[in-house]
Order: structure tokens, then C-alpha cells, then sequence
């Protein structure tokens, strides 16, 4: 199954069915999301209008972590098995990751200060999602930093299997540590501490948001195996000149 | 003065400004892929020789 997208034109025909898929199914749960979160799910009995932001917040957050944790998956897939995608899928994941955690940190901000009186606190949850950006500002640097993409691209893969301690952090600070952030609502191993008619919204804001991050991620990694072609292309026509 | 133009805002305000932040971010960030994704292909087609290439 790894082998099997190792080759970059049986990625590509398979991203073009992929996207377009993905892209529907983003518009359609993201509607649904909406009117659920926006409309249809009634205000909290402590937070009242503000849960609203949580809709966003929550989910943008399981994306930080999901995108990250799969960059270090394909970081070690390319340095085990030398596979090409994998490798290319992690630099053309990283802003995607990188948005998705600066969304959660900003609406953490802007749930924060009505709710909490403060837009930040430098607990344990919060300083390591800042470090988590700042992990993916790091790659998306150093990614590009060399005059030999491949070098670029082992460079980076090293810093993401090293940055990947930080996940189990961010998860279980809430847990390890006295913060201000609460503990998990959803994420539990019993049930979820939270009723019907908010988990439904947020759920489905959270499918919106995947799909909307396998659309991205396919057509950035499309991208960027398009643009190493062409400079095979480019190297093979100044050699043959 | 952040904390004299916060009192000011109501939850709705708050809902809002979270919500414009987020798809502004994403919106943006999606448009960037799009359009990066179209003149690659573009581009691609364009060099592509005659006889097509092993990708």
C-alpha cells in the first residue's frame, strides 16, 4: 500500500478524482456545520452565545494535532522506505497544519477574553499549541532553506520526528498540569461530557474541516510534484544542451 | 486600551470577529493552493515534450 503511492502519476490520477470529492463534501458539511453551530444548537448554560466559538475552535485544534502527527508519519516513511510522496506530502501539509493552529490559538483568544477575562495565559495547553505553530513555522523554514530541495526536505523530516513529542504534551497538559484550559469534553475514554445537541455541531464542523484539509493537501501535493517535474524537465533540457 | 475596546464588545462581537478570523484564514490560505495548483498545471502542460514524460 506505501509502495504503491510511491509512484507520483498514480498520485496524481488519483488526486483527480480525490479533489473534486472532497471539495463537495467540504461545502456541504461546512453549510451543515454552520447552520447547526450558527442556528440550530442552543446557547450554553455558563458560556450562553460564546459556546458558538467553540464550533470553530475545538476542531481547527484536533486538526493541528492530526496534521502534525501525519507530517511525522510520512517524515518517517520517507526516511524508511525513501518514499517520494510522502516526503513532498509533509511540505505541502505544513501551512494547512500552520493555519489550522493559528486559527485555534486566535478563537482561543477571542473565547478567552469574554469568558475568561484574558485574551491568553501562558499555561501549559496553550504555550504548547504556541510551540506547535512555531513548529510548523520552523519547518516551512527550513524546508525551503537549502539550494538542494532534498536536503531541505531531510532536514525538515528530522525536525518534525523530533517535534512530535510536543503532541502527547499538548494532549495531556490538561491532565499533567494544574491550567486555566479545561480538560477534554470529547476526547474521553468514557463518554463525552457534552449533550446532543452541541457534539452533532461540532462534529460536523470537525468532517468539514478534514475534508477541507484532504482537498488542500491533495491539490498542494499535486503542486509540488508538478513543479518537480518540471524541474526534471528543465535539468534534462540543460543537459541535453 | 485592548482592555477598554473589550468591555466594549458583546458576545456577539466576539462570535463574529472568531468566525471572520477563521474562514478569512482558511478562505485565504485555500485561494493560495488554487491558484499556486492552476499555473503549476499550467505551466506543466506547457513544458510537457511532445511525446509526454515519465512523471
Amino acid at each position: 500500500m506505501i509502495r504503491r503511492f510511491a509512484n507520483p502519476a498514480r498520485f496524481l490520477s488519483l488526486s483527480r478524482w480525490v479533489v473534486p470529492v472532497c471539495a463537495v463534501l467540504t461545502v456541504v458539511t461546512l453549510g451543515l456545520g454552520l447552520w447547526l453551530a450558527l442556528v440550530a444548537s442552543p446557547p450554553d448554560y455558563q458560556q450562553k452565545e460564546t459556546v458558538r466559538i467553540m464550533y470553530v475552535h475545538v476542531p481547527a485544534a484536533w486538526m493541528a494535532l492530526f496534521i502534525y502527527t501525519s507530517m511525522a508519519a510520512a517524515a518517517v516513511t520517507g526516511f524508511v522506505w525513501k518514499h517520494v510522496v510522502a516526503e513532498l506530502y509533509a511540505k505541502a501539509a505544513a501551512p494547512v497544519g500552520a493555519a489550522f493552529t493559528l486559527v485555534c490559538l486566535l478563537t482561543g483568544a477571542l473565547w478567552g477574553q469574554p469568558m475568561w477575562g484574558t485574551w491568553w495565559a501562558w499555561d501549559a495547553r496553550m504555550t504548547s499549541v504556541l510551540v506547535l505553530f512555531f513548529l510548523y513555522l520552523g519547518y516551512i523554514v527550513l524546508v525551503d532553506a537549502f539550494d538542494d530541495p532534498q536536503r531541505g526536505l531531510t532536514a525538515g523530516a528530522v525536525l518534525l520526528i523530533v517535534g512530535v513529542v510536543n503532541i502527547p504534551v499538548i494532549k495531556f497538559s490538561v491532565d499533567w498540569w494544574n491550567t486555566l484550559h479545561q480538560p477534554a469534553s470529547i476526547t474521553r475514554l468514557d463518554a463525552p461530557a457534552i449533550d446532543a445537541s452541541m457534539l452533532w455541531p461540532l462534529l460536523c464542523m470537525a468532517a468539514a474541516f478534514k475534508f477541507l484539509f484532504v482537498t488542500l493537501a491533495f491539490v498542494r501535493l499535486e503542486t509540488e510534484i508538478l513543479r518537480r517535474r518540471m524541474a526534471v524537465r528543465q535539468q534534462q533540457l540543460a543537459g541535453g544542451a | 486600551m485592548i482592555e477598554q475596546s473589550a468591555a466594549a464588545f458583546s458576545h456577539g462581537d466576539y462570535i463574529l470577529l472568531a468566525y471572520v478570523v477563521t474562514f478569512g484564514i482558511l478562505g485565504a490560505l485555500a485561494a493560495q493552493s488554487f491558484c499556486a495548483w492552476r499555473r503549476a498545471r499550467r505551466q506543466d502542460r506547457a513544458s510537457a515534450p511532445a511525446g509526454g514524460d515519465a512523471a
